[in-house]
Formats: structure tokens, sequence, C-alpha cells
């Protein structure tokens, strides 16, 4: 199955966005515990690309098509931004943060934490896009 | 009551506590609600901060991030941020994410001392 979206880059469309996932993951039967980690990861991504991609300029678009098969899904998020690829980002990891507590820096360990792999493509004379690509095993 | 349609916080008092109620989807586009109202609370020196999760639908790194903001400002005060009332799902990412070793979660306020 399949299913595709698209926001404009502000924050104030997280919710669509969760709301829309949350609908399609619940038709495929995705594993309940994982949705919300599934969530996260999105949520994260995109206000990652809203805020260093595209510097919140509302005007922009992020797209998202999701695909699903018997115990995968892979989400591919598309965006015209500078690049940001969550890869290149070394963080303090979550042990860290809970021994050393300070806003920010969290959403970076949470997807390479719940994300089963994470690729990223650039833009490039073939595709217009930079392209995140997020796999997810379903138990 | 601070709100928009995704957030909402009210506040009351538990003893010597501050009780922050919460609701709705904390993300990085309500979580400046809650922000800046327990920044206020330790400017008016309510150090002792109960956030009430029973309505609390959603918690993304930004809403955690916001206790992780405070709690060791609070803990130099001889205050605390306390959680309460949390949903199976959310306290699953709490323990997941070992969050239950750095913030006192209860089921009820009565719990706190």
């Amino acid at each position: 199955m399949k299913f595709e979206t698209e926001i404009t880059a502000d924050t104030s469309h997280l919710l669509t966005i969760r709301e829309q996932l949350t609908k399609f993951l619940a038709e495929i039967n995705f594993e309940e515990d994982k949705i919300l980690q599934v969530l996260l990861v999105v949520d994260e991504f995109i206000t990652n690309i809203i805020k260093y991609s595209y510097h919140e300029d509302s005007t922009k678009v992020i797209r998202m098509e999701v695909t699903s098969d018997t115990d995968q899904l892979m989400i591919e998020i598309y965006d015209e931004g500078e690049a940001f690829n969550v890869l290149d980002y070394q963080t303090n990891t979550i042990e860290e943060h809970i021994k050393r507590p300070h806003k920010g820096g969290l959403g970076i360990p949470f997807m390479k934490l719940f994300a089963n792999s994470i690729e990223y493509f650039p833009k490039s004379e073939k595709s217009k896009s930079n392209i995140t690509r997020f796999k997810f095993i379903s138990n | 009551m601070e709100n928009n349609e995704k957030f909402s916080l009210s506040i009351e008092h538990f003893q010597t506590w501050i009780v922050i109620k919460i609701q709705g989807y904390l993300d990085a586009h309500t979580s400046p609600i809650l922000e800046n109202t327990i920044s206020d609370a330790i400017k008016n020196d309510e150090n002792q901060i109960i956030v009430d999760f029973e309505h609390l639908d959603y918690i993304s790194s930004a809403g955690f991030g916001v206790f992780m903001e405070f709690i060791e400002e609070v803990r130099e005060k001889e205050g605390d941020i306390v959680l309460v009332k949390m949903s199976d799902k959310i306290h699953k990412l709490f323990e997941l994410l070992g969050f239950t070793y750095l913030f006192k979660i209860y089921t009820t306020i009565s719990e706190i001392k």
C-alpha cells in the first residue's frame, strides 16, 4: 500500500502529518507500539527541515511518500531546501542527555534510535529534491 | 488557561506545588507555551512543579526538551519537576528512552510527598 501527502513548511502542520500517518499505519495494521516511534521520527525530521533547510519559510513544500509491504515500512521525505543529512550530525546520545540534561538536541538521537535505517540522497541533476529515506521493520 | 487548537494547559496548586495540567499535543509548535509557563513559575520562586499528563496525547523531543531544560535548575533550588498520570503509551516511551531514571513519575498526585 502507498500513501502520499504534502505540507507547507510550518510546524502548525505537524499534527496534520501525524494524523494522516497514524490513520495509514492503523489501516495496514502496523505494530501498535511502534506507531508512536514512527510518528516521532517523522515529526523530528520534518521539524528539522522546517528549521534548518527552509529556515521557517512557510511558502516551501515538504512531501512525504509512505510505502508498506508485509514487514517493512518505507518513508521518503522530499524537500528542496538546504542540504540536511541526519547521518552527518554527531550529537550527544540520549544517555548523555540524561546525565547532563539541557534543552534541544534530542531529535536526531530519536531518529537514529527508532528508524531501522536512514538513507540520504541530495538533490542533483536528476532530482530537484533532497530525499531522506527511513525504513522501519514491523515485528 | 493558555491554549491553541492543539494544546492547552491550566494551573492549579496542591500543597506547596504548582500543578500544570497539559492537554493535547506537545510538539515543536506547541512546546513554547509550556516552556513559558514553567519559566514564569521559576521566576516566581515556584520551584516545586507537578506536570499532569492525564490528557496529553503526544510528546515529541521538543516536549521532552522543556523538562530537560529546567530539571537541573529547579533541583538546584531544592525543587523538582514531577510527572503524574501518564498514559501507558507515553510511559512506555519514557521507559524506552531511559527518562524514568531522570524524572520522578507517579500515578497520582497524592503519592507525592
